[in-house]
């Protein structure tokens, strides 16, 4: 059931961070760990691409807010990429859009951090 | 609980340090059944955050039994953990049944805030046959913290921590709010308050749940 796990994700460069099937309670733990390892590199922007995203529980929207307020404190920005199905559902559902900005895919993301 | 001095206020505990009228001694005005509510609430954002429960958007579920150490928390856990083959049900069949247990869950989370010495109990009686029960704030360090950081997240922009978060859609379910903030100060902060309530889905079920207490004391009343 938890295939999200530091192993299973792809750390490509610094910025952005591939996430796997599911983030519930048990992989948000891995996830913020892994997300640490960025701020502690001093990523400044950090986008998190849902793609292979299929399941989000409250747990993991907690543990994405935590990373986003980690990484506003040092003055760095969260932003969130292809978030579809029910992870979407669950991000919209509790207005975290209006604090973690969403975006339909990557290059746009991007686009947007850059300007 | 072995040691309350080195263990973090509970969010069942800050939200009566919230509830709680320090110049009076006494509880805002709630509706007793909305109180049961909050305090229902209360607990399972603090199993939630424990990762002993999580949800999605229909159900709650228990991910872990393993006890988290904490007289109140533990066996409301042990209760849930008993529901046949811990089945997920919606977070308003968990709300409704610790609302039964709202008022014993309350008492126990004051007796707690008395033995960390943030309150006292003072017992009286009015005409010598009503009984009047106060609370005097002892050490009002705490209750002045949390003020203090509810309202940064409610006044500012900044994004707050999960548990800042559930306590402030918990403050919003039973209009909390309207007690601490002016009347200005409330319609100026309601956007962003409504924001923050909103991320939380057990925030989300106890408003649900306190409009329909609220709704259906307004129409019995209506009807007198």
């Amino acid at each position: 059931m938890q295939t999200t796990a530091t192993e299973s994700w792809n750390l490509k460069e610094p910025e952005i961070m591939e996430m796997a099937s599911r983030l519930d309670c048990d992989a948000a733990i891995d996830f913020e760990q892994d997300a640490r390892i960025f701020i502690q590199r001093g990523a400044k922007e950090l986008v998190l691409n849902c793609a292979g995203l299929t399941v989000m529980t409250g747990a993991g929207l907690r543990a994405m807010l935590t990373m986003a307020k980690e990484m506003k404190q040092v003055e760095g920005k969260l932003v969130v990429c292809n978030l579809q199905g029910q992870p979407q559902e669950m991000f919209e559902a509790c207005g975290f859009n209006e604090i973690i900005p969403a975006y339909s895919n990557k290059d746009k993301a991007f686009a947007r951090m850059a300007a | 609980m072995s040691d309350l001095s080195k263990t973090p206020l509970t969010i069942l505990e800050e939200f009566l340090l919230l509830a709680l009228d320090d110049s009076a001694g006494q509880f805002y005005s709630f509706a007793r059944s909305s109180l049961d509510c909050a305090v229902a609430g209360a607990v399972l954002m603090d199993l939630t955050i424990r990762n002993r429960l999580d949800n999605d958007l229909k159900d709650m579920f228990i991910v872990s039994t393993r006890p988290v150490g904490d007289d109140i928390l533990d066996p409301v856990l042990e209760t849930m953990a008993l529901a046949p083959v811990m089945t997920p049900h919606p977070i308003t069949y968990w709300l409704r049944q610790l609302s039964d247990e709202g008022e014993a869950l309350c008492e126990k989370a004051l007796r707690r805030l008395e033995q960390r010495g943030i309150l006292k109990r003072e017992d009286k009686k009015i005409l010598w046959v009503f009984g009047s029960r106060r609370y005097p704030i002892v050490h009002d360090k705490e209750m002045r913290e949390v003020k203090l950081r509810i309202l940064g997240v409610i006044l500012r922009d900044d994004i707050p921590s999960p548990h800042d978060m559930m306590l402030t859609a918990l403050g919003h379910a039973c209009g909390l709010f309207r007690h601490i903030l002016s009347s200005q100060e409330l319609a100026a902060a309601l956007p962003r308050i409504e924001l923050v309530a909103r991320m939380d889905l057990i925030g989300q079920a106890v408003a649900k749940a306190v409009t329909e207490i609220e709704a259906a004391i307004a129409m019995a009343s209506g009807f007198r």
